[in-house]
């Protein structure tokens, strides 16, 4: 009601300020509608760039479809593509003719005479490099392709498109959904994986301000007949949705989820890598999702699709809604809990508006905070005054810490398979911590940290999750990576902090993640609880790592030992035979008397039986004894601690198939079409 | 001497493992029995490569031996082994490094030559360059075969190039030679030789009634050109930073020519200075077969705490480096340092400063003299 009030005020002073336009504009009270304000800071909800508009979009949506499926159990499918649309197709989409330039010099990447000029020059230049180069017979490097004049990627337009196999939405609520930005059904207290509670209306925001098309929601849930279609923009001026089409449509096929497509400015080309990392990094940590990624454009050689396949059914439970902890609520926060609860009375509100008060603990409790206060005193009744004093207490009381039991980890075992599946480490080995308090909100660490693998770069890489979800931007200053790379005393673990490709995962989850910045990318190297739990985690598991690295680095040396061995033999057989020698010469020369066994060992080197190489002979020999011994022990107790086996994940048959039967008395193999 | 070393050795001493001088002769038989044992060992029925037991040269194989009537200790080694095999990765290397340096010493034995480190350095860096890529190796393996023929250094023909110079007070005469007087060298002094042999045999004369060891040498210097020794009767020696054996040798003989003599250390106030001293005092660890007959009973002169209250100014003080306290701390850690001496580290450690002889210049260079002089009037060492 106040924004409509407020927008006809400025526009009555508009008017006459606008006969002294030089006096500077005396400040106006505006309000602003929340779609406004996120239009306006779009850079808070990660919308900073169209590449990055492109990759939060596709994020967006991606989680939406993770938490859909997983809030009715269901293993989650999400497919997601992204079509590229150059500009001609766009603007005939939206029924702009095709504009030919007329005047050349109006736009930004005409080139002048002079810089036409300058560019030939310097063209020119090159070539002479190369033919000299080529005559001195120098090795020629491939001419670097000259940047076209564009510039790096230009922005271009993205239909997304996001299928998934979960809840649906119900008909009505469709509209509000889409069109309304700060309602949701995330708000509460528990684990979500959202930012704000924007997901996809910030898209819808974007899109609306870059190309002004409408977003487009198929969704159908179980046990509906039908499918409900939605086209729909918002009107951000008012915050409320713009219904094009709103329908109920026969249902095609047996699905339930949704399928959201919107078209958007954005950037491929620079965002490419980003997007890629982050449905990659998605798949580590939900192993138990299909990710289905194509990238779509008219140049074919450009196209991207990647499957990420399922490796296990075992899923997370859905986190838990819960209560507040007393230490963790503010002033705003209880006043909020009076008026929304349905307790009566003060002691009910306690014991059971929050966690960690039992009953006798809410009558201690209020006999402390003084006579003003009683058991059965009227919750509606508190003065804000007796409300400060709640607070108060509140603060300075001790209380248990809140446990784990509403937050919902990936798991040590799925985030195992995760890394497995995605980066096929030589070693990993995963710690789940357990749960720890931050300022009454618990949370949970649980790290990953692997050896070797494909694609992956020497020196650590850091892949950081919040609430089960990637974080990419920011890395620098996070927990993760200053504990990684600072705290960690890698050599101590034989690992090789620069030469070694080492994967660290830490997966944080929490009730409310104490994001630092504004794009919530990362969390504070600050808090010290974190920190620690971090680095108790990163070093648990480079503990088991380590004693598998010095089995491995046992059995390397094993294999190199031999050669190494035989490599010093003729050097301790010269300084041996040597001695001897002398020792002959001095024996036979009589200037001094050896005896017996001496003796004889002394006339077999001047008879020559015994000989620089029969010395090595005999020494080679008895290394490769020794190392023959030594191979079938290592092989006896190799055999015995072999790592226990893992269980693999085979995926279900969809559908029917053909498949042609072989028997035998005792099996049947079945052989897939 | 031997007599007059295992004469103090009392029950307690029984496990001192010590490296015995020897005649090339002698040496050269060690050796043999070496060769013809593990040739023996590698044609017996059952054969094998033996190992090479070294006496281990690890603080966890020293001990401390304490004088009974006076305050005399030394540190020794016990009778711990670790094992130089071929078989073992990490020692297959010094296990060859230790067969090609014996046989480089029977071959000097046999001539009956002296080399010093860096002579055997060069020719062994010229056979073999890829086992011996620096001198550290030479003198390790040096101390290794020592361990292992427990003959010392210089009876297998290796010398260390001389580093130590003696000044002041004292007459010097090598047989068949003239006598030096060693005030009239100048302030570089003489050099003392690293041949122990030509020590023993110096005649020494003195009306000196201090020894003065001095870390550094440019302190020994001032102190020589500055004909300290004139006022205070007394015989200036330094070794230019830690002790070598001939240095530690020669002090040695003083101190047994001239009993009566008290020896009085000037070190700079920090972890290093302190340490320098317990090598003159007690010995050394990495030496700890020979170094124990050497030891000489030291006093500490300076610098000490009082002397920078008194007479350092703030500025001269530097904040003590990682590697000063990683000294401290194993000073601190050892059973033979003196409670008072542990006193003073403290107190530096505490106050996370050090401070160098120089320091002392503060007050003018001939300073030095004077603050000597005072302190041993005043008998203020400990």
């Amino acid at each position: 009601m106040e924004i409509g009030e407020s927008s006809e005020s400025p526009e009555g002073k508009k008017k006459s300020k606008s006969k002294t336009p030089r006096k500077p504009k005396d400040s106006v009270l505006k309000q602003k509608s929340p779609a406004e304000f996120f239009a306006d800071n779009k850079n808070i909800a990660g919308f900073d760039n169209p590449g990055k508009c492109l990759y939060t979009t596709v994020r967006e949506l991606v989680e939406n479809a993770l938490d859909s499926a997983e809030s009715i159990s269901k293993l989650p499918i999400v497919e997601i593509t992204i079509e590229e649309i150059v500009r001609s197709k766009f603007n005939s989409m939206i029924g702009l003719a095709e504009h030919e330039r007329v005047d050349e010099e109006l736009y930004d990447d005409f080139e002048s005479a002079k810089a036409r000029e300058k560019r030939l020059a310097k063209e020119a230049r090159i070539q002479e490099i190369q033919a000299k180069n080529a005559n001195l017979g120098k090795k020629v490097k491939e001419p670097v392709a000259s940047k076209a004049m564009k510039g790096r990627g230009e922005t271009s337009y993205y239909r997304v498109t996001c299928k998934d196999n979960g809840k649906g939405m119900p008909h009505d609520d469709i509209p509000n959904m889409f069109g309304r930005v700060l309602s949701g059904t995330k708000y509460g207290l528990k684990q979500t994986r959202g930012k704000f509670g924007l997901g996809a209306k910030m898209a819808l925001i974007w899109s609306k301000m870059s190309t002004g098309l409408p977003i487009e929601i198929t969704s159908s849930m179980k046990g509906q007949n039908y499918t409900s279609f939605c086209r729909l923009d918002i009107d951000i001026h008012r915050n409320i949705p713009h219904i094009h089409v709103h329908e109920k449509q026969d249902k095609k096929e047996r699905w339930h989820g949704a399928e959201i497509q919107i078209v958007i400015e954005g950037n491929w080309t620079t965002y490419r890598s980003k997007i890629l990392h982050y449905m990659r990094q998605m798949a580590v940590i939900t192993p138990y999702a299909e990710f289905l990624f194509r990238f779509l454009s008219d140049a074919p050689d450009k196209n991207v699709t990647v499957k990420f396949a399922r490796r296990t059914d075992i899923m997370p439970p859905v986190p838990l809604e819960t209560k507040y902890h007393p230490s963790a609520v503010d002033l705003l926060l209880i006043k909020r809990l009076i008026a929304e609860t349905s307790k009566q009375n003060l002691l009910q509100l306690l014991q059971h508006e929050f966690v960690n008060i039992s009953k006798s603990h809410a009558e201690r409790l209020i006999g402390e905070m003084g006579p003003d206060f009683s058991h059965k005193m009227l919750v509606k009744s508190l003065t804000s005054q007796q409300i400060v004093r709640i607070h108060q207490l509140f603060r300075q009381a001790k209380f248990d810490d809140p446990s784990g039991d509403c937050l919902s980890p990936a798991g040590e075992y799925n985030l195992r398979l995760g890394i497995i599946k995605e980066l096929h480490p030589d070693m990993v080995a995963t710690y789940s911590g357990s749960a720890q308090v931050f300022e009454g909100h618990p949370f949970l660490v649980e790290a990953g940290v692997s050896v070797g693998g494909k694609d992956v770069k020497q020196g650590v890489n850091i892949f950081r999750f919040a609430n089960r979800i990637p974080l990419l931007f920011e890395q620098g200053a996070d927990v993760v990576t200053r504990t990684a790379l600072k705290r960690i005393n890698w050599n101590s673990y034989k690992i090789n902090q620069a030469q070694d490709k080492i994967g660290v995962f830490v997966s944080i989850v929490s009730t409310k993640i104490p994001f630092k910045g504004t794009g919530k990318e990362y969390i504070g190297d600050d808090i010290s609880e974190i920190a620690a739990a971090v680095k108790t985690s990163i070093q648990q598991c480079c503990t088991q790592l380590k004693s598998k690295i010095l089995k491995r680095i046992q059995a390397r040396e094993q294999q190199e030992r031999k050669r190494n061995l035989s490599k010093y033999i003729p050097n301790v057989t010269g300084a041996i035979y040597d001695v001897l020698k002398e020792m002959s010469h001095l024996h036979a020369s009589k200037r001094k008397r050896y005896t017996n066994e001496d003796a004889e060992v002394l006339n077999k080197v001047s008879n020559h039986i015994i000989t620089r190489e029969t010395l090595g002979e005999k020494l080679a020999q008895h290394v490769e004894q020794v190392d023959y011994e030594m191979a079938l022990e290592y092989a006896t107790q190799s055999g015995v601690n072999e790592e226990p086996r893992e269980n693999i994940y085979i995926q279900t048959l969809e559908g029917e198939s053909k498949f042609v039967d072989f028997q035998s008395p005792v099996f049947v193999f079945r052989l897939f079409q | 001497m031997e007599e007059l070393c295992k004469s103090s050795i009392f029950f307690s001493d029984q496990s001192l493992c010590y490296a015995d001088i020897l005649s090339p002769p002698e040496v050269r038989a060690r050796i043999e029995v070496a060769v013809l044992n593990f040739i023996k060992v590698l044609n017996a029925p059952t054969p094998e490569i033996s190992d090479l037991p070294l006496i281990s040269r690890k603080s966890s194989n020293s001990r401390v031996s304490r004088g009974l009537l006076t305050d005399v200790s030394w540190i020794f080694l016990s009778q711990s082994f670790c094992k130089r095999s071929l078989m073992r990765e990490n020692t297959a290397k010094s296990f060859v490094r230790v067969w090609m340096v014996m046989k480089m010493c029977y071959q000097i034995l046999l001539q009956e030559k002296r080399v010093t480190q860096r002579e055997l350095f060069y020719k062994l860096l010229c056979d073999s360059p890829d086992y011996f890529p620096s001198q550290l190796q030479v003198n390790g393996t040096i101390q290794d075969l020592v361990a292992l023929l427990r003959c010392s250094r210089f009876s297998l023909g290796i010398m260390a190039s001389g580093r130590g110079a003696v000044a002041g007070r004292l007459l010097l005469q090598e047989p068949n030679k003239e006598a030096v007087d060693c005030s009239t060298c100048g302030s570089s002094g003489y050099a003392i030789s690293g041949d122990l042999n030509l020590l023993e045999k110096l005649i020494m004369k003195t009306d000196a009634r201090y020894i003065i060891v001095v870390e550094k040498h440019a302190i020994f210097q001032r102190l020589a050109e500055d004909c300290v020794f004139n006022h205070i009767p007394s015989i200036l020696i330094t070794a230019k930073g830690y002790p070598d054996i001939a240095t530690r040798f020669f002090l040695h003989r003083m101190s047994r020519a001239f009993p009566e003599m008290p020896i009085l250390g000037l070190v700079d106030w920090n972890p290093a200075g302190l340490a320098i001293l317990c090598t003159y005092k007690f010995g050394s660890i990495g030496m700890g077969l020979e170094a124990y007959r050497y030891a000489c009973n030291v006093k500490w002169l300076g610098m000490r705490m009082d002397d920078i209250s008194q007479l350092v100014p703030e500025e001269s003080l530097i904040n003590l480096k990682p590697k000063d306290l990683q000294i401290a701390k194993s000073l601190l850690s050892s059973d033979v340092l003196q409670d008072s001496y542990k006193e003073e580290l403290a107190t530096m450690v505490e106050s996370g400063r050090r401070a160098e002889i120089e320091a002392l210049y503060f007050h003018g260079y001939e300073f030095l003299g004077k603050y000597l002089a005072t302190k041993i009037v005043q008998a203020n060492y400990i």
